[in-house]
């Protein structure tokens, strides 16, 4: 009877351990790109274009290699006369977020929660 | 996202005759099954209007719209949400195409100094319209352009002026300054080209569309007779919208100086910046460089009112919009109530990584403010400047006259065009909102619209934040004493209004086409 109670309490521990490992593996930590390319580049802005229902958006090559965020914004566009078709802007940013979890990289908007893995670009936790 | 537009109720349904034949068939004999088809036609009658919700995508080339179903949809959300929906001449569509008639939705109204009281009438594909980028990012050399009309009558020539570059971009790493001619693009002439090539050449020049591409600027630099040639190649660049953050010692203490550029997202945690190292700083005035800052994020402009003015921002509005007379108390786009928004105290967190949200923001505390503008200085800026005012900032304006734009709309798609309609107007605490012919510098105001301060023209000899540059090194003399003193450059000129350029020929024009964009579409005209 003894011995059951000490198996029983080595297994719930066991299993506590696992859990924990479990979840500290899948994880998602902020992270940054540690070696940005051209082809980095091109597969973060298909991945945000993406999660935002376009076809092609414009993201600087240093993008998320010195922090975990990025903000899109519309683009600016002007009248004839230089000044900006609307230049009162009500509408919110979207956010972006690097993680990385399992030692993928993904991209995530901050607002959906939908997120994309990438597989070319290379991170690192933040 | 389409935004339905509520409580359009008073809208008389008989103003467009509806014929609706509805066809009932049985099918099944007695089992109680129907088809059912309905057929509705809309025509136009003066004067009066269907609820624009029916006309919604209602699309030329589908089974149940034409370009007469968007036609009368634009007429009706017009006559709904425009702010000055009784000034619009109630024309028949038929003789007009879909934008042609769209043009004509707006009143003919002139300021009192006699411009068109509505400027800001637009639309575009809502595909373009919906094109994002990262925040403040684009395709170029990191170069503003100052663009200068030819005017034959006034033998004024055509001429691009470099008015500032961004730091860490090809333009500022060749040692490219502010204040430079661009002579030449790739071999043409920027002062006579007058053909379609040349144009052409001139265009995609100024404004590349491909990352990797070399374009030959003939540069002269200013002041100088001597020019020379040198290769730039485009490459994505990212603005930095606050920039020349600095402290002036003068006899009455530190004078702040920052150059505030463009309202986006990553400007929070510059702004953030400067005006932390500015409070450290223990400044006793602020110079404010709106000068080139078209606008964008009003919760920006919200934002830095708090951080100029502090203490004097609580519990007061920001700015109050208002819509037609028909919404007296509702937002006909959003639904919701009208109410003021305030002065924002804390972070917004738009790059969060960056600057988190919720956080308090550092405030200058001050009881006035220069601002240093030209034409070029619209929007939110004005916006700002008009807040400030309300809550009774001493606003000082050194510089040329704001664009004039108090206005805002809500951007509404229909049928694969985003249209944009002057909605809403912006008032300040005091209800103030009445500028349209922009804030005129003037010793001697006499008008709200005109501000306490001095005319300077813009000095492109001298880099931003030079102590020297005219419209800097106004604002310092205006300050030093209680004279209110103003340079005798500016001595015997007037308050100019918004300058508009004069497009007469649109074969001619430099503009940037690129989806991209994020350049000013500046235009340029060869008069024939």
């Amino acid at each position: 009877m003894k011995i059951n109670f000490i198996l029983i309490g080595v297994l719930f521990i066991a299993c506590a351990v696992c859990g924990c490992s479990s979840q500290a593996k899948n994880r998602a930590l902020s992270a940054v790109i540690t070696e940005p390319s051209e082809a980095s580049n091109i597969e973060l802005q298909d991945a945000i274009a993406s999660l935002v229902g376009q076809k092609q958006i414009l993201i600087a090559k240093d993008a998320f290699t010195q922090n975990n965020s990025l903000t899109i914004e519309r683009m600016a566009h002007r009248a004839q006369n230089g000044q900006l078709i609307n230049g009162r802007v009500i509408e919110k940013p979207q956010l972006f977020y690097l993680v990385i979890r399992d030692g993928q990289c993904i991209v995530k908007n901050s607002e959906s929660n939908e997120e994309k893995i990438l597989q070319v670009t290379k991170c690192r936790v933040q | 996202m389409k935004l339905s537009l509520n409580n359009s109720v008073n809208k008389t349904l008989s103003a467009i005759i509806l014929t609706s034949t509805v066809l009932l068939s049985a099918c099944g004999g007695s089992n109680g099954s129907y088809s059912t088809t309905t057929s509705n036609t809309y025509t136009w009658v003066a004067g009066t209007f269907v609820d624009d919700s029916k006309l919604d995508n209602l699309c030329i080339g589908t089974s149940n719209g034409s370009a007469l179903t968007e036609k009368l949809w634009l007429r009706s959300w017009s006559d709904d949400t425009y702010l000055w929906y009784n000034e619009i001449d109630d024309q028949s569509p038929a003789a007009f195409s879909i934008s042609d008639y769209f043009s004509e939705l707006k009143t003919n109204a002139l300021t009192p100094s006699g411009k068109l009281k509505d400027q800001f009438h637009f639309s575009m594909s809502t595909q373009e319209w919906n094109l994002l980028n990262q925040s403040g990012a684009s395709l170029g050399f990191g170069i503003n352009y100052h663009f200068q009309q030819k005017d034959v009558s006034l033998a004024i020539p055509r001429k691009i002026t470099i008015s500032y570059t961004d730091p860490n971009t090809p333009a500022s790493i060749e040692n490219i300054s502010r204040g430079t001619i661009i002579i030449a693009v790739d071999g043409v002439n920027v002062e006579s080209a007058d053909d379609d090539t040349s144009i052409a050449t001139l265009n995609n020049g100024l404004f590349p569309e491909s990352e990797g591409q070399e374009v030959v600027f003939t540069l002269q630099n200013f002041g100088e007779s001597e020019s020379f040639d040198i290769t730039l190649i485009a490459e994505k660049v990212v603005s930095t919208p606050v920039q020349h953050v600095k402290t002036i010692d003068t006899d009455n203490g530190k004078v702040g100086y920052l150059q505030f550029n463009s309202h986006i997202a990553t400007a929070e945690k510059g702004l953030v910046d400067a005006i932390t190292d500015l409070e450290a700083e223990n400044i006793s005035d602020l110079v404010l460089d709106l000068r080139y800052n078209g606008g964008g994020l009003l919760d920006l402009a919200s934002q830095l009112g708090y951080m100029i003015a502090g203490e004097a921002t609580i519990g007061k509005t920001f700015e109050k919009l208002t819509f037609n007379d028909k919404y007296p108390t509702k937002n006909p786009v959003t639904g919701s109530t009208l109410q003021p928004s305030p002065f924002h105290s804390q972070t917004i967190g738009f790059n969060a990584g960056l600057l988190s949200a919720g956080q308090g923001l550092p405030t200058l505390n001050l009881t006035r403010l220069f601002v240093l503008t030209t034409a070029n200085t619209c929007s939110a800026s004005e916006s700002l400047m008009n807040s400030l005012r309300g809550i009774d900032i001493e606003v000082i304006q050194i510089g040329e006259t704001t664009c004039g734009k108090p206005y805002g709309f809500y951007p509404t798609p229909n049928c694969g065009t985003t249209y944009f309609s002057v909605q809403f107007k912006g008032e300040n605490e005091q209800g103030f909102g009445d500028y349209a012919d922009g804030f005129m510098p003037s010793q001697t105001p006499s008008f709200q619209s005109e501000v306490q301060g001095c005319v300077v023209v813009d000095d492109f000899s001298k880099t931003l934040g030079d102590e020297t540059e005219a419209l800097l090194a106004a604002a310092l003399i205006y300050s030093a004493d209680d004279s209110r003193t103003c340079p005798e450059v500016s001595a015997n000129k007037q308050a100019r209004h918004a300058f508009i350029p004069n497009i007469t020929d649109s074969a001619f024009i430099l503009e940037d086409k690129r989806p991209q964009s994020v350049f000013f579409n500046n235009r340029i005209v060869t008069p024939k």
